[in-house]
């Protein structure tokens, strides 16, 4: 069964058709990039798929089940793990009690009161920090991470539901074009190790070619394209709309 | 149907204050995201003055209208020295800041006042020209009352001309609509700050010299109408003239139509039509979402280290010299000392909510008072007895902050703060207007300890005891998964929600914990002072906590016990030597932001900061 089934999809803002009946799926383990140039639709549908935004028209099921209009945190419950654009991450906290705050909250406990966050989830957090590679900065608050090291923590927080699929909106924006590599090897492992699914969006091309197995293409809110990243690498219609762009990257 | 024209018109008259006052408030607001507590000061002032200017000079129509315009230039021009000398420091600063340092203004022109006019009401005589009453259908309505709406369309009519056709009221406009883009015109922001703010002091000192002929200049008009004020804005939309407007109209017929046929519910019908609004409409009738904060990204707070050997000491320390300070000091101080504890129970949950969830209550006395009101009214009402009495104030606040932190946590920042006052303010109102049920203005006496407890030295082991118990609870909660859970809501209400977390009903649930370990000190305190009164639930009791936070330092959960300790030192001293005890505790807390806000460092970190 499909982690995610996308049934014509529709959301507007006033006069602006923003996705326009958008439909597709994502299988188990399957590495997914969601392209397209600005304005596409991306991020308002990701904003769709996650529970930001209610959809005016169309539905959404996770593992066979309708989750269409669910505000975040119950789409959460349904094993979707979520990183942002720009990182959202507990600055207060070190990078280990922000996982164990998810990690409580995977458990239900986040309404507990008894004892204390800092001695309970502290050997799962640890497999996961060992993970993303930030076992050095396990006690680091996490204001003071550089921002490559937040994404990772990020992503280790994302794991802590053992989601079977990840949305990830742009994992690699805002990093150096060297560590983007690194980052995406990173998610490789998950779905690896993990059996998760990603969808992503992404403007490196490289990133996309190099690591997802199928790519959609949106285009003023309507799929234009979809297929392996060779099939698309070679489309028409996606050359015209990214203008020569393409080229520019994959050189 | 005839009187229904009149009491309509009774209530356009009550509205057309209330419009001056808001839009003012507004306008303020909308240029300078300051919420300026000292407008219902500005107002008071304007009707004062009006009182003096019509007495030298006001026994002829335009005698008395030149007075009354006086006085709300005069106000406009205090609004200049309060803006240049007072906001412009603070536009920086977190939101709990501004209303604080606007509220030690209050304080300030309090007494102020009371030193120039006295602490007696003051009537002032009606206008000439306008003492009479016309007959509309039969009734009687006071000439003045059409002069008053007549006057609030001119005002109204007054601002669309300059917002439209006056390159200052444009410039507003665009300030209130897009700040970054004034900005970037690269125009000098400080006159246009300063011009709103003359402006929008000059329409409240306005709203208050129209009143005198209605009303009694008194000292406690700029509370009640600040209250009021802050209900329209929250209704109409902040930033909003039409809002302000609208929602002036709406409120003021309410009242008016409300007194004649339900006098035993205004309140409700107040509450009721906030919260119809707030849940279909939250940003207002006529607001704009964009103003609510933006999360703080660069969060210099740091992690939680609990238990490392110097607060163990500190706290140890504190359990010593609680236990032990009995047998040392006298009868007077123990009564101070069982006020300490107390206080520092009401304060260490208000430390939990603003420290521990980033949510900034400016009404926390309603839990409180309603603690104290539970206790003291099931032993008026009910004749219970002293513990089964405490055991309900617990009760009482969580009902309370169940009930109004439902609506509260659905706003942030600067709305929240505002609802939680308009929610304690009513409770305050609801003590006085239910004066059959409450004892009203009189209180409710004879709330003395049990026989067994009766000593001063028993109670104080019995408050102390329980008081330090919550305290620990509360301490710990904040280490345990739920303080953790909310404490990350505060660092990232999007970042909680990917992770499961139900953030409006995670913080819901941490403000009805606040207002149980309240309600508890509340419950105490009625024991402690042998009666219940009004004051409890005002607005001044949810300030002394704050400034308790403050003044221990927020960051700290040791901050709310030291401010507790210090604040009752500084009050105890200072009303021996002095009767302008405000006056003090305004400069105070206006110094505590202004000139110290390092020393509060913790709080400026995690209090969203606002861009210039
Ligand atoms: N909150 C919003 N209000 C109005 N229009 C929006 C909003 N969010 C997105 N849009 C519009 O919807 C379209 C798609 O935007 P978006 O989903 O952000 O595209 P992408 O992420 O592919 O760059 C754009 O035309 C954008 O202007
Ligand atoms: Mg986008």
């Amino acid at each position: 069964m499909n982690v995610l089934t996308v049934e014509k999809l529709s959301k507007a803002f006033g006069g602006v058709q923003a996705v326009g009946g958008v439909s597709f799926a994502v299988a188990p383990g399957e590495r997914v990039a969601l392209i397209g140039p600005n304005g596409a639709g991306k991020t308002t549908l990701f904003n769709c798929i996650n529970g930001q935004l209610r959809p005016d028209d169309g539905r959404i099921e996770m593992s066979g089940r309708d989750v269409t209009g669910q505000a975040p945190h119950r789409i959460w419950r349904h094993g979707v793990g979520r990183t942002f654009q720009i990182t959202a991450t507990f600055a207060s906290m070190t990078v280990a009690e922000n996982i164990q705050v998810a990690l409580a909250s995977a458990d239900g406990a986040a309404k507990g009161l008894g004892r204390r966050l800092s001695a309970r989830y502290r050997a799962e957090a640890e497999v996961l920090i060992e993970l993303v590679g930030l076992a050095a900065r396990t006690e680091d608050p996490a204001a003071e991470l550089p921002y490559g090291d937040l994404k990772r923590l990020e992503l280790a927080v994302a794991m802590t539901n053992e989601p079977s699929l990840l949305l990830m909106d742009e994992p690699t924006a805002g990093m150096a074009a060297d560590a983007r590599g690194g980052m995406m090897d990173l998610v490789d492992v998950m779905v690896a190790e993990r059996g998760v699914a990603v969808l992503f969006t992404e403007h490196d091309m490289d990133v996309v070619f190099g690591h997802a197995d199928r790519v959609i293409v949106l285009d003023r809110g309507q799929i234009i394209a979809e297929g392996s990243p060779d099939e698309i690498r070679g489309d028409a219609t996606v050359r015209a709309v990214y203008l020569g762009t393409f080229d520019e990257a994959t050189v | 149907m005839s009187f229904i024209v009149v009491q309509a018109i009774t209530g356009l008259a009550s509205a057309a204050s209330l419009f001056l006052i808001a839009v003012g408030l507004s306008i303020v607001f909308g240029v300078t995201r300051v919420v300026n507590f000292a407008h219902g000061s500005l107002y008071m002032l304007g009707a004062y003055l009006a009182f003096s200017f019509t007495a030298a000079f006001g026994d002829t129509f335009f005698g008395y209208l030149a007075a009354i315009l006086l006085a709300a230039v005069v106000v406009g021009g205090l609004g200049a020295v309060m803006e240049t000398s007072l906001l412009r420091r603070i536009y920086r600063a977190p939101e709990l800041f501004q209303l604080l340092a606007t509220f030690g203004v209050v304080l300030v022109v309090q007494d102020l006042t009371r030193m120039i006019w006295g602490a007696d009401d003051l009537f002032a005589p009606r206008m000439p020209g306008l003492d009479g009453a016309i007959n509309i259908f039969g009734h009687a309505v006071p000439e003045y009352d059409l002069f008053l709406i007549a006057t609030a369309f001119v005002v109204l009519g007054g601002l669309w001309l300059l917002f439209r056709h006056t390159r200052f009221g444009v410039l507003v406009r665009a300030a209130t609509e897009d700040r970054e883009m004034v900005a970037a015109l690269g125009i000098d922001q400080r006159w246009l700050f300063t011009g709103a703010f003359i402006l929008g002091a000059a329409l409240a000192g306005l709203g208050g010299a129209l009143q005198i002929p209605r009303q009694a200049a008194s000292l406690s008009m700029d509370l009640n109408i600040i209250v009021d004020a802050f209900v329209v804005v929250v209704v109409g939309g902040m930033g909003s003239i039409m809002g302000a407007f609208v929602a002036a109209v709406l409120i003021s017929e309410l009242l008016a139509f409300g007194v004649v046929i339900f006098p035993q519910i205004t309140l409700v019908l107040i509450f009721a039509v906030m919260a119809v609004t707030l849940v279909l409409k939250p940003s207002g009738l006529f607001g704009r979402p964009e103003f609510t904060t933006q999360e703080d990204r660069r969060n210099p707070d740091p992690p939680l280290r609990a238990g490392d050997g110097l607060s163990r000491i500190f706290w140890w320390g504190l359990l010593v010299a609680g236990v032990a300070a009995p047998l040392v000091i006298g009868d007077f101080a123990i009564i101070v000392l069982t006020e300490i504890a107390i206080l520092a129970l009401f304060a260490a949950s208000l430390h939990f909510l603003l420290w521990g969830g980033g949510l900034i209550t400016f009404g926390h006395a309603a839990y409180f008072g309603l603690g104290a009101y539970g206790s003291g009214l099931a032993v008026f009402h009910l004749s219970l007895g002293m513990a089964p009495a405490l055991l309900l104030a617990p009760l009482a606040g969580a009902a309370g902050a169940l009930l109004f932190g439902w609506f509260c946590v659905r706003l942030s920042g600067i709305y929240m703060a505002m609802l939680t006052l308009a929610f304690a303010q009513i409770a305050w109102s609801a003590a006085f207007q239910w004066g059959g049920f409450t004892g009203g203005d009189n209180g409710i006496l004879g709330v003395w300890p049990s026989d067994w407890a009766s000593d001063p030295f028993v109670f104080y082991y019995l408050a102390f005891a329980v008081c330090a118990a919550v305290i620990w609870g509360l301490r710990h909660t904040v280490f345990s998964p739920f303080g953790y859970t909310l404490r990350a809501t505060r660092d990232s209400a999007l970042r909680s929600a990917a992770i499961g977390v139900d953030v409006t009903r995670h913080r819901w649930l941490a403000f009805t914990l606040a207002g149980a370990a309240a309600g508890v000190a509340g419950g105490f305190f009625a024991f402690a002072k042998g009666s219940v009164f009004p004051e409890v639930l005002f607005v001044s009791t949810s300030v002394d906590g704050l400034v308790m936070v403050l003044l221990g330092g927020v960051q700290s959960l040791a901050g709310p016990i030291l401010g507790a300790i210090a604040l009752t030192e500084i009050e105890t001293e200072l009303t021996r030597l002095t009767d302008l005890w405000q006056l003090c505790l305004g400069i105070l807390i206006i110094l505590l932001v202004v000139v110290l806000p390092h020393g509060l460092a913790g709080l400026s970190a995690f209090m969203r900061r606002r861009q210039p």
